[in-house]
């Protein structure tokens, strides 16, 4: 008895060494201090839950890096990274741009002959920082590495820069316990609203920016309603930024467009403006009750920005309908059984601008006033969680380790496109005199919008 | 009148529209501007906010159709002193109600008062006050008595954070007031039972994303800015905000409201008041005694109530 127990013993002590052995030691680096933007934050938290789903295969180390770290804390953190001797290190977060960490790192790791592969999870604001990656390709050389974007056609457009044996997809995803359907559109909240029973509700979320062009979005909306008679109402839940056109030569001060939009408002009839609702900022747990008791979710964003649509991913898990641009990320929502259910408004890129069809919009803003009823929202919220879930998320990243590749340079594009950056200090895609688009933006960008 | 308001706003030309170039774009005003940053960020109205220390000579002050000044009373005083009558200026001018009482006899038929409205809450357990640290604009050997009993409206075990900014004096040089941050610091944290968390702009910022935290502002009576670049943006993103001092014996007529966020507007009044302030100090410019400060806040502590 006395023996059996012993050997049962060491036995489970063996097998925990040999699974512990096969665990892959992954360090990951992101930002302690949330991000300013909303939706990084959100993407960092669920990444962070799709990879502790794997922790049966990952031994996992948090490590922090954030911006205006103090010199004392960056080299803990460092060292704390480098005395883990990571299989794997993996950057999850958007700012502070990895360079910054990684070139300590590397340098450490180099002195005591380590050499781990690296994963970033790339998000919009990869071209804007080309001068940082560019100085990232040195550091990476004879490491295996693998770089995620969230959609397809970011993913095309990165290919641009970046070998495409090394890059894949991994949506950004969605946490289904916060963001799903209820099984029945949201009637009490609607009523609370003083939102009509029979009144169609055509809902945006995020934040109200001249890109996003909610300017157009309100004008289109108030004509076809002229036109049609339609019973709908536009609700916005957002605050408005200062973001602008800047490669266009647009910047804009802070509120600047919060008064374009009074403005706007301004010039509408007391019945047109009574169909128009703007709620504001709110909390990230206030949106499911604006997704369950909406009928459709509307975005016409060209965002330079929008490689995926956080909160697109999040009104489709609660099973909206949608109207959205065929523009960058947007696309992907579309997936197949989708087709009806979510619209895409073709978009033309010019050196002036990006062009939406408004003709096309309300053409969708008919459809969706018409038909969203007969529309299955389960079955909307299904398939889009099959792809953007936390869940399906952890199934991309388990298989990392099969899809790092050994790293080879960048293409010539990502260092023609840093000198631009340096000289033109951060202007890289503007023609500053002609205040339109240069050929490197559309080049670049051509990849967000449907080859015509 | 409020018409014709909407009117200018439409066609006006704005300082902001070419702020670098403008005429009135000095090294010397914009270092006065942004001895008060953050403060005085720039931000969009569509009645061209900006500061009066950009106006250098007389002809300069008829530039504009209509200026917002978001001048505390500080600089606000120092314009009027400078130009104590429109002369043939026919701009009109709009100034925080708060400070209306210093608006020359001279310059009221073409000033409006405007007032910031938002819906203000009782302060929470998370405070986090922010202000510009300088005896140009709190004259400490006054605030020293006033700050003190202000602070017992507030609860003693709240967590605090605060937002120093602390710079050379831009107005006024006095060799005594190197030590002013530290004495607000030990005023503060005398009254709080909790360690005081410092923080830098980036986290004053950040600090937005707690629902939970009341933001205070230490220019209690307006002597720096009159309209906040930081109230603005907080008050637009719906944080709670603690209100500042305000005019109560104001009593101009409402003419309209201009939204400024979708959490508060801007109210605007033919200006009238009980008060008129603006000769003492115009005589005391006059016989040259320096400095106005002290007597400037205390005035304000006079007709500016603090809750």
């Amino acid at each position: 008895m006395r023996l059996s127990t012993s050997v049962i013993f060491y036995v489970v002590q063996l097998f925990s060494a040999i699974s512990n052995r096969w665990m892959l030691k992954v360090c990951v680096v992101y930002s302690f201090k949330p991000s300013a933007w909303v939706s990084c934050q959100k993407i960092v938290t669920n990444l962070l839950k799709a990879y502790q789903l794997n922790s049966d295969q990952l031994e996992l180390t948090m490590i922090d890096f954030s911006n205006r770290i103090s010199d004392y804390d960056f080299v803990a953190s460092g060292t704390k990274l480098v005395n883990a001797k990571p299989d794997v290190v993996l950057f999850l977060d958007h700012q502070p741009h990895p360079v910054y960490f990684l070139s300590w790192v590397a340098r450490e790791f180099k002195e005591i002959n380590h050499n781990p592969s690296y994963v970033f999870h790339l998000y919009g604001d990869f071209s804007l920082t080309f001068k940082e990656w560019e100085l990232i390709e040195v550091l990476l050389e004879k490491s295996h590495v693998l770089w995620y974007a969230a959609s397809e056609r970011q993913k095309a457009m990165l290919s641009e820069f970046i070998p495409a044996e090394q890059l894949d997809i991994c949506p950004f995803p969605v946490d289904p316990k916060e963001f799903r359907w209820n099984g029945k559109r949201d009637e009490l909240f609607r009523q609370q609203q003083g939102w009509k029973e029979n009144e169609t509700i055509f809902l945006f979320t995020g934040r109200l920016s001249r890109q996003k062009r909610i300017h157009q979005l309100l004008t289109t909306f108030t004509e076809w309603r002229n036109e049609t008679k339609a019973n709908a109402r536009l609700v916005f839940v957002g605050d408005p930024d200062k973001v602008g056109e800047p490669w266009l030569g647009k910047p804009e001060f802070e509120s600047e467009y919060f008064h374009y939009l009074m403005s706007l408002m301004e010039e509408m009839t007391k019945e047109e403006k009574s169909k128009i609702s703007f709620y504001g900022f709110r909390p990230n747990k206030e949106l499911p009750e604006f997704y369950q008791a909406a009928d459709c979710l509307v975005n016409i964003s060209v965002h330079n920005d929008e490689d995926y649509g956080m909160t697109c991913a999040e009104a489709q898990a609660c099973g909206l309908p949608m109207i959205l641009t065929d523009w960058a990320g947007f696309q992907g929502f579309q997936r197949p059984g989708l087709e009806e259910e979510v619209q895409l408004v073709p978009v033309r890129l010019s050196p002036k601008g990006k062009l939406i069809n408004l003709k096309a919009l309300k053409a969708a803003l008919t459809k969706m006033h018409e038909e969203h009823r007969r529309f299955d929202r389960e079955k909307i919220a299904r398939t889009s969680l099959e792809w953007t879930s936390v869940a399906s998320a952890a199934k991309i990243v388990a298989k990392n380790p099969e899809k790092m590749k050994l790293f080879t340079k960048f293409h010539p594009l990502l260092h023609q496109a840093a000198h631009r950056e340096y000289y033109t200090k951060h202007n890289t895609f503007s023609n500053f005199k002609k205040k339109s688009f240069n050929d490197l933006y559309l080049k670049v960008y051509s990849h967000y919008v449907r080859p015509s | 009148m409020f018409d014709h308001l909407k009117q200018l706003s439409k066609h006006a030309n704005t300082f902001l529209d070419n702020r670098w170039t403008s005429p009135l774009h000095t090294d010397a005003a914009t270092e006065k501007h942004s001895s008060l940053w953050p403060s005085s960020d720039d931000f969009f109205h569509p009645l061209n906010p900006m500061f009066s220390v950009f106006f250098a000579d007389t002809r300069q002050v008829n530039a504009y159709d209509v200026v917002l000044l978001r001048d505390g009373a500080h600089t606000l005083l120092d314009f009027y002193i400078r130009f104590p009558t429109p002369k043939k200026s026919r701009t009109l001018f709009l100034v925080n109600a708060e400070l209306y009482f210093l608006v020359p006899d001279a310059w009221r038929s073409q000033t409006l008062a405007y007032r910031v409205d938002y819906a203000h809450q009782k302060p929470s357990n998370k405070l986090v006050f922010y202000g510009l640290i300088s005896e140009t604009f709190m004259s400490w050997n006054r605030s020293k008595y006033h700050i003190p009993n202000w602070l017992k409206k507030f609860s003693p075990d709240s967590d605090v954070s605060a937002y120093f900014v602390v710079r050379n004096e831009a107005l006024n040089h006095q060799w005594d007031d190197k030590t002013i941050s530290f004495e607000v610091a030990t005023t503060l944290q005398h009254h709080f039972n909790k360690k005081i968390e410092f923080l830098n702009y980036e986290s004053l910022k950040k600090q937005g994303s707690n629902g939970e935290a009341t933001f205070v502002s230490l220019d209690l009576w307006r002597t720096g800015v009159g309209l906040c670049a930081i109230e603005n943006l907080f008050m637009g993103q719906a944080i709670k905000v603690h209100p500042r001092g305000k005019y109560e014996a104001f009593s101009g007529d409402k003419i309209g409201e201009w939204p400024m966020s979708f959490g508060h507007k801007m109210s605007i009044y033919r200006g009238d008041c009980p008060d008129s302030d603006y000769g003492t100090f115009f005589m005391m410019r006059k016989m040259n005694a320096y400095p106005l400060t002290p007597k400037l806040l205390d005035i304000l502590a006079e007709r500016l109530k603090v809750i």
